[in-house]
């Protein structure tokens, strides 16, 4: 038996949002943070809602933390509200996912796993959820899991179970039209990077296969146009993010998540950027597995000749999107050298490993890392 | 060396090799916490227990435990599983002297709707980077385990060969685990050390 979990409706287009306008909620709570509250977002989304009580929870702050998690949780069960909208990047939705079960169940957010059993613990989805993304890269509209960064630990957690996916993702062309080149360049790498994962991922199933391997093609033809301002192609970036989205939340993330996650927590460095770092190392690291095989055919399809041209192109993507291509150009070699063995060790405790193609061990990620950082190919 | 699964000589195996294992020892240095698997006799396993080595090392995992602890058994479709093979439950049990090709021949006439419900209880306990038990129990001998894991014959079988692993099996529906899952989710990488170690073990076929 195999699932495959997916918001009820997604809605896209130009005027997407005024799917709000028939939501016959009386109390709604808006998560977003503080940008998206001053772009005039969330007086956008108000401007569609006819409840007579808004809340605003507008404290998510970047890589949010669990404590975040539950301050949000406690405007939410203050409120009781019947909706909650989540507008923003993939933090808020995160925080947004967190707190619809959190508000009605009394747990540490660490214990939603996808194997418990929500509703025997209380859950009975009080409230309904429906997310706005407006970055084009997390997918966390559409995926049942929340990455949420223990403080106290320097790490990502990621709670997860299939109750928790919103159950409406609105794509609304008008909130990515101002976004910042960096972060479309950040975003489009991370939704590349769902979709790669997703299509390696042991976890790989035909629906997932499907989705990851349009979305890659998407991608590939229109991020770099996107990133010069072309609307279009942001357009179709914002839908292939959703379409990864549904791709990898199906069939999981791995071992550059992993990389990603940890990286990212340490030197508090944007998702889309480490995950995108990793991307192409790990993709060699995969030629040595099965994993070759479909990436080969992936390249295929993209008119490359094999999965070794298609990692070359990602690093030329890298290059035009002005993205780093090396941990040496974010970080200093000492303060690499210091996290190397905290690095590691949270690699391999992060949940997205298991579903590699590859697992590496100790030395084998202590090696990535190295690579990564200096720039040099993995041929192990 | 080849063992059978199920067997005590699986289970001493598996200690052996986490026990050995530096990288496990690394990876669970702060890990405390014990699983108690009950795998369910299921038509697979009917179908093997008619290889009397197979039916062999399962008699090995009852004679393990000593026979007053057995009594956990009692009345329990495991019970009436063991006295269609001849054997009584809370009685002295010498695998050495059994005629296991006569005992195999009478798991092919056993219907499985009659034994519905039999299991077997194994202890897995871990404590900062040790393997401490690896050891066949009765039911309610082990109080309060911090996870348990059940599930059909067939589906342990296929994490034991390395045909797929543990957390795909739960998400497949396969297996069930209940415990302290915030507490794994932290510590995936002793859980993933453990369970490839687990499939490394030969499985004579």
């Amino acid at each position: 038996m195999w699932t495959f979990v997916s918001p009820r409706f997604i809605v896209y287009g130009d005027d997407a949002l005024s799917f709000l306008e028939g939501e016959r909620a009386s109390r709604v709570l808006i998560v977003a943070d503080e940008s998206i509250t001053k772009l005039g977002f969330v007086d956008m989304v108000k401007s569609y809602l006819k409840a007579e009580k808004i809340e605003v929870f507008s404290d998510v702050e970047p890589e949010p933390s669990i404590e975040t998690a539950l301050k949000c949780t406690k405007v939410a069960r203050d409120l009781q509200p019947q909706l909650i909208v989540a507008i923003g990047g993939g933090s808020v939705m995160d925080v947004a996912k967190a707190a619809r079960v959190l508000m009605e169940v009394d747990i540490d957010p660490i214990a939603i796993t996808p194997f418990t059993d929500l509703f025997e613990l209380g859950y009975t989805k009080k409230a309904k959820l429906i997310a706005v993304p407006t970055t084009s890269g997390t997918g966390a509209d559409v995926t049942w899991t929340s990455v949420l960064t223990d403080k106290a630990e320097h790490r990502k957690l990621t709670p997860a179970n299939k109750e928790i996916v919103p159950d409406v993702t609105i794509l609304d062309y008008r909130v990515v039209a101002t976004m910042p080149k960096r972060l479309i360049a950040g975003s489009g790498l991370d939704a590349l990077t769902h979709a790669v994962e997703g299509i390696v991922s042991v976890w790989r199933n035909e629906f997932s296969d499907a989705l990851c391997e349009k979305a890659i093609e998407i991608i590939m033809n229109n991020l770099e146009r996107s990133y010069m301002g072309d609307a279009e192609a942001r357009a179709k970036m914002h839908i292939a993010a959703t379409m990864a989205g549904l791709g990898f939340g199906n069939s999981q993330v791995g071992l550059v998540h992993s990389l990603g996650h940890t990286f990212g927590a340490i030197f508090k460095q944007h998702h889309g950027l480490c995950v995108g770092l990793f991307l192409p190392y790990v993709m060699q690291f995969y030629l040595k597995s099965d994993a070759k095989t479909r990436m080969d055919a992936l390249a295929r399809k993209l008119g490359l000749r094999d999965a070794e041209r298609f990692i070359d192109k990602i690093f030329e993507l890298m290059k035009k999107v002005e993205l780093p291509t090396k941990l040496s150009e974010v970080i200093s070699r000492e303060s690499f050298e210091k996290s190397l063995e905290s690095l590691v060790m949270n690699t391999l405790n992060d949940s997205s490993l298991g579903m590699s193609p590859r697992i590496p061990d100790y030395d084998q990620t202590k090696r990535i890392y190295e690579c990564a950082f200096e720039g040099r190919r993995i041929d192990f | 060396m080849a063992v059978v699964y199920p067997s005590k000589e699986w289970l001493d195996e598996l200690k052996k090799r986490v026990n050995s294992d530096e990288l496990y020892k690394k990876v669970a240095a702060n890990w405390e916490g014990d699983y108690l698997c009950i795998v369910e006799i299921d038509q697979e396993a009917l179908k093997e227990f008619q290889k009397p080595k197979v039916l062999g090392g399962l008699i090995s995992m009852l004679a393990a435990i000593p026979k007053e602890r057995r009594a956990g058994y009692k009345g329990t479709p495991t019970e009436k599983f063991a006295k269609m093979l001849g054997l009584e439950i809370d009685q002295d049990i010498d695998p050495s002297k059994l005629n296991l090709e006569e005992m195999a021949k009478k798991v092919a006439q056993i219907k499985f709707e009659d034994i519905k419900g039999a299991a077997t209880y194994i202890w897995l306990d871990f404590w900062h980077g040790e393997m401490r038990h690896s050891e066949p129990v009765a039911p309610g001998d082990v109080k309060n385990p911090r996870f348990i894991l059940s599930g059909p014959f067939s589906a342990f079988k296929e994490i034991v060969l390395g045909k797929v692993d543990p957390t795909t099996q739960i998400m497949r529906g396969k297996l069930k685990l209940k415990g302290d899952l915030g507490y794994m989710m932290r510590n995936t990488a002793t859980v993933n050390r453990f369970s490839q170690l687990m499939s490394s073990v030969p499985i004579e076929s």
